[in-house]
């Protein structure tokens, strides 16, 4: 009974690290989509309306990405090096080291003129869609490796146990 | 008047990186009353321009020198780190603060087909401070108005830094708000180097008054058939005109019966009919009254006078 009771746990165990894996990626996947959607956002705005950085960090875009924007936007209020902020902000996004480095470059080149602020902001919306549509892609195949790496694992913990 | 003075600089004083902002605020009250600008330069000690000249705000030890990341962090502070917003601003060697200052910038000029687009590596800024001196046209407003009540089209002269841009704003302001004795007017300001309204995310700066329309930093000559058809002003008011297209655009809102309010660089009325240019305008009997400024013993005088169209007209 004891040991039905443990296997139960650890099989549970192991489902709930499936479910916390698989919401990791949700989130990253959210995460992605909300800021290239801000950037693409802030890029029109910037061509059509040259409206100015503190207003569209102000604005931000969806509930994933409003934490990064404030964080810089106070940064900014503050009379800080907005440059800094955004580095900062973008290295506490729940990205991928690369994505978050190429993210974190972007912020250097947001004091300059609109051809090139508007070309950074493109490229970083480009490289974060990029990044979602491959994660899409292999999303089932993601999705059943993990599965069955949690539950394999959590069988063998349970066979070894017993 | 003086605190306010004080204050406002103090207030200016705030744009500049901590440094030298420390320096600036030990500056005597006396001479923070009477500063027009803050200057920096690369390389050179923080001055304050008053009417005297410019002076250093410290001794020229190396904290009071200027650098070049004091300068590059006073523009990045003013453009808000947008300098992409503030290009248009740039390219005429200017930019708008929020306060109602004005910030010159000089550096190297970026040309693209021969005309300047942008510019970068400043090495000189001129914080101008704005005074405004509310009340300064309220004797002034009722001798701008004929025996049947009709403002009549006026230009303000003065050499520069005669304090034309100050009367034209008070003007504006005395001219929307109306008075007991006549009506408010509906003024349209077509502010070209967002010098009058010093706007900033579309709110002005300086008092107006509550019928006043600001069109900020779009040229004149485009600027004034805009406001005309958009906004039906009575009064149309802009700072100094200097192009043929200015002038042609001040005649075509005058024949659609808009009065004109306008400032000119000139040491008086018979000065304009030396240049071809206001001579155009005055053969186009577009204005009729002149206010000229004079300075002397650190006093403005004012004097209302009678534009010479016919002569003008007549002349041509």
């Amino acid at each position: 009974m004891l040991r039905g009771v443990g296997a139960g746990l650890i099989l549970c165990a192991a489902l709930l690290t499936r479910r916390a894996l698989l919401g990791e990626r949700r989130e990253r996947q959210r995460t992605r989509r909300a800021l290239a959607a801000a950037f693409e956002t802030m890029e029109a705005e910037i061509r059509l309306l040259l409206t100015p950085l503190p207003t569209l960090l102000r604005r931000g875009c969806g509930a994933e990405s409003r934490a990064f924007f404030e964080t810089v936007s106070i940064a900014l209020r503050r009379g800080g090096d907005p440059s800094a902020a955004w580095r900062e902000a973008a290295e506490a996004l729940p990205l991928p080291r690369n994505e978050r480095e190429s993210l974190a470059l972007l912020g250097g080149r947001l004091g300059g003129d609109e051809e090139s602020v508007c070309a950074a902001l493109s490229l970083a919306a480009r490289t974060l869609r990029a990044c979602y549509d491959d994660a899409e892609r292999r999303r089932g195949q993601d999705e059943r490796l993990t599965t069955a790496l949690c539950l394999s694992a959590g069988l063998m913990l349970v066979i070894l146990l017993i | 008047m003086e605190q306010d003075r004080v204050r406002r600089f103090e207030q200016a004083a705030e744009l500049l990186p901590p440094r030298l902002r420390r320096l600036a605020m030990e500056v005597p009250d006396e001479r923070k009353a009477r500063a027009e600008e803050l200057r920096l330069r690369v390389r050179m000690p923080l001055t304050v321009l008053t009417a005297e000249g410019e002076r250093p705000v410290a001794a020229a030890d190396r904290d009071a020198l200027v650098t070049r990341d004091d300068v590059e962090r006073v523009v990045a502070g003013v453009t808000e780190y947008s300098r992409y917003a503030s290009a248009e601003a740039l390219r005429q060697g200017f930019l708008p603060v929020r306060g109602g200052f004005r910030l010159g910038v000089c550096g190297t000029a970026v040309l693209r087909d021969g005309a300047v687009c942008s510019m970068k590596d400043f090495s000189s800024l001129a914080l101008r401070i704005v005074h405004e001196r509310v009340g300064v046209g309220a004797e002034l407003v009722p001798r701008l108005f004929d025996a049947a009540g009709r403002f009549r089209s006026t230009l303000i002269l003065s050499p520069p830094g005669g304090g034309k841009t100050t009367l034209l704003r008070d003007l504006i302001r005395c001219l929307s708000l109306g008075g007991s004795d006549r009506r408010a007017l509906r003024v349209a300001v077509v502010d070209e180097r967002s010098e009058i309204a010093v706007s900033v995310d579309g709110c002005a700066q300086t008092e107006l008054g509550v019928h006043t329309d600001v069109l900020d930093g779009c040229p004149k000559a485009l600027g004034i058939p805009m406001v005309l058809r958009a906004m039906s002003p009575q009064i149309i008011a802009v700072d100094e005109i200097t192009a043929a297209a200015d002038v042609d655009a001040v005649c075509a809102a005058a024949n659609c019966g808009v009065g004109l309010l306008a400032t000119i660089h000139a040491d008086g009325v018979a000065e304009l009919t030396r240049k071809p240019l206001w001579r155009a305008l005055l053969a186009a009997e577009v204005f009729s009254r002149a206010i000229v400024i004079a300075v002397g013993d650190g006093e403005r005088r004012y004097a209302v006078e009678d534009v010479p169209c016919s002569e003008a007209s007549a002349r041509d």
